[in-house]
């Protein structure tokens, strides 16, 4: 930066003159601070001006001097009245304000809390039920999943090309009845029966012929009765057949009331 | 030229203390000055009163707003000459607009008026009118223009009819010539 450059540069004049842009004004007052020679510079000019100005001054007329110091004093005695009375004026409309919030958040909590207490019993009873509710479905969802894991179990059976269907039609004086019985590889029994429902003191039983005797094959329940029931595991038959026996079932069966029978193909 | 029984950091703090000799001495010193910046820019038709009244407003305004003014950034009297133009030249402003709207009455003024008013100048007793007088017409309009009436540069290039660039130069021309005669006075 050189100095006596910018002290003729013109820039102070202008500045003190009121011609400078305003970067440039700032600019050079941050050149004054910086720069003493420069502020001294911008001084000199300020004074030279005024000095002129003063050589120009014009007297304004004698009552000006005393007008306009009482004026001054009115004015600010006036200002200051006006000032503090419009703060009392707008403080008490702030306190009046703030009593009716005060007053409206009080019936607020008057006329809410009741309903608010009401409000809370019911969501507190439909929160038991809906707990209830939950218990009930996760068990219902547990019993599902059994089934599921039985059905698929039983899909297995059924779709292993090894298990085999042992159709057992309706005998004589049974002829509508008749029960699909689907018997694994390894043993496993699974029953389809059709079979019109029994008196409450009866039961249908289900009997494989091993070697030329009857061996029981289980109940069938009757509740469950177009479902595919798993029965006893037989190893080995000749023969299945069902026959009405009395609740609870036999050791042996009453071979007269036999309803159906088939044999494995 | 003026008796200065305070220096400018005194003067400020009895300013800043609302003190009436402040009062007395701005205005015994400066009222002058601005009143003629105020006559400058109203133009030497206007009416006493309202001069009047907008010397009133400056005072009145630069007593209020002591507080605000930065002896770091210039002298006081720079500061209420800056105070004064703006305060003018907003008076100037309004005023055309209430004219305007009384249907250009005053067009025709008579120009004997414009002598009406008395000017005293503090020139006269110490010679100085040479001083003033020393400066050429075209340096003295310069600084006129932008230090009395507040002209912008552009509006003194197209008020004087002379290139924008060339306004500065010739200020700091007048300028350094004004500083020559002061000094040597």
């Amino acid at each position: 930066m050189n100095i006596p450059d910018y002290i003729s540069s013109g820039n102070i004049e202008a500045y003190v003159l009121g011609l400078l842009g305003e970067e440039e004004a700032l600019e050079l007052e941050r050149l004054c601070l910086e720069y003493p020679e420069i502020k001294a510079a911008v001084q000199e000019t300020e004074s030279a001006l005024e000095n002129y100005a003063q050589l120009n001054a014009i007297t304004p007329p004698k009552h000006s001097k005393k007008q306009i110091w009482a004026t001054i004093n009115n004015s600010t005695i006036d200002k200051t009245a006006i000032n503090s009375e419009s703060e009392t004026i707008r403080f008490q409309k702030t306190s009046q304000l703030y009593t009716y919030l005060a007053v409206a958040a009080a019936l607020l909590i008057f006329i809410g809390l009741p309903y608010h207490f009401i409000k809370m019993n019911q969501y507190k009873a439909e929160i038991s039920t809906l707990k209830k509710e939950k218990i009930e479905i996760l068990a219902q969802n547990k019993t599902f999943q059994a089934q599921i894991q039985n059905a698929s179990k039983e899909l297995d059976v059924l779709s292993n090309p090894a298990t085999r269907n042992v159709f057992l039609a309706g005998v004589a004086g049974y002829e509508n009845n008749e029960a699909t019985l689907y018997w694994s590889n390894s043993g496993e029994v699974f029953l389809k029966a059709n079979l019109p429902q029994l008196s409450i003191d009866k039961q249908y039983q289900l009997w494989a012929i091993v070697s030329g005797k009857p061996v029981s094959a289980g109940l069938l329940d009757q509740q469950a009765n177009t479902l595919l029931q798993k029965m006893v595991t037989i190893e080995k038959a000749e023969m299945f057949a069902i026959t009405i026996e009395k609740q609870g079932g036999s050791i042996q069966p009453t071979l007269e009331q036999m309803v159906v029978a088939g044999k494995p193909l | 030229m003026q008796n200065n029984p305070y220096n400018e950091i005194e003067l400020i703090v009895l300013l800043k203390a609302k003190d009436e000799r402040a009062y007395n001495y701005l205005y015994d010193n400066y009222s002058g000055a601005l009143y003629n910046v105020i006559i400058k820019i109203l133009g030497e038709r206007e009416e006493t009163e309202d001069v009047e009244d907008v010397l009133q407003e400056c005072f009145i305004k630069i007593w209020k707003n002591i507080d605000y003014y930065d002896i770091n950034k210039g002298r006081l009297f720079t500061w209420m000459l800056q105070i004064t133009k703006n305060t003018t030249i907003d008076f100037a402003r309004s005023a055309s607009i209430q004219k305007e709207k009384k249907t250009n009455r005053l067009e025709n003024d008579s120009p004997i008026i414009e002598n009406k008013r008395v000017t005293f100048l503090y020139t006269d007793h110490l010679g100085l009118n040479t001083v003033i007088d020393s400066l050429r017409k075209e340096d003295k309009q310069i600084v006129d223009l932008a230090y009395f009436k507040g002209f912008t540069q552009k509006e003194i290039a197209d008020e004087l009819k002379i290139p924008l660039g060339t306004v500065k130069t010739r200020a700091r021309k007048a300028l350094m010539l004004l500083k020559n005669i002061l000094k040597s006075n």
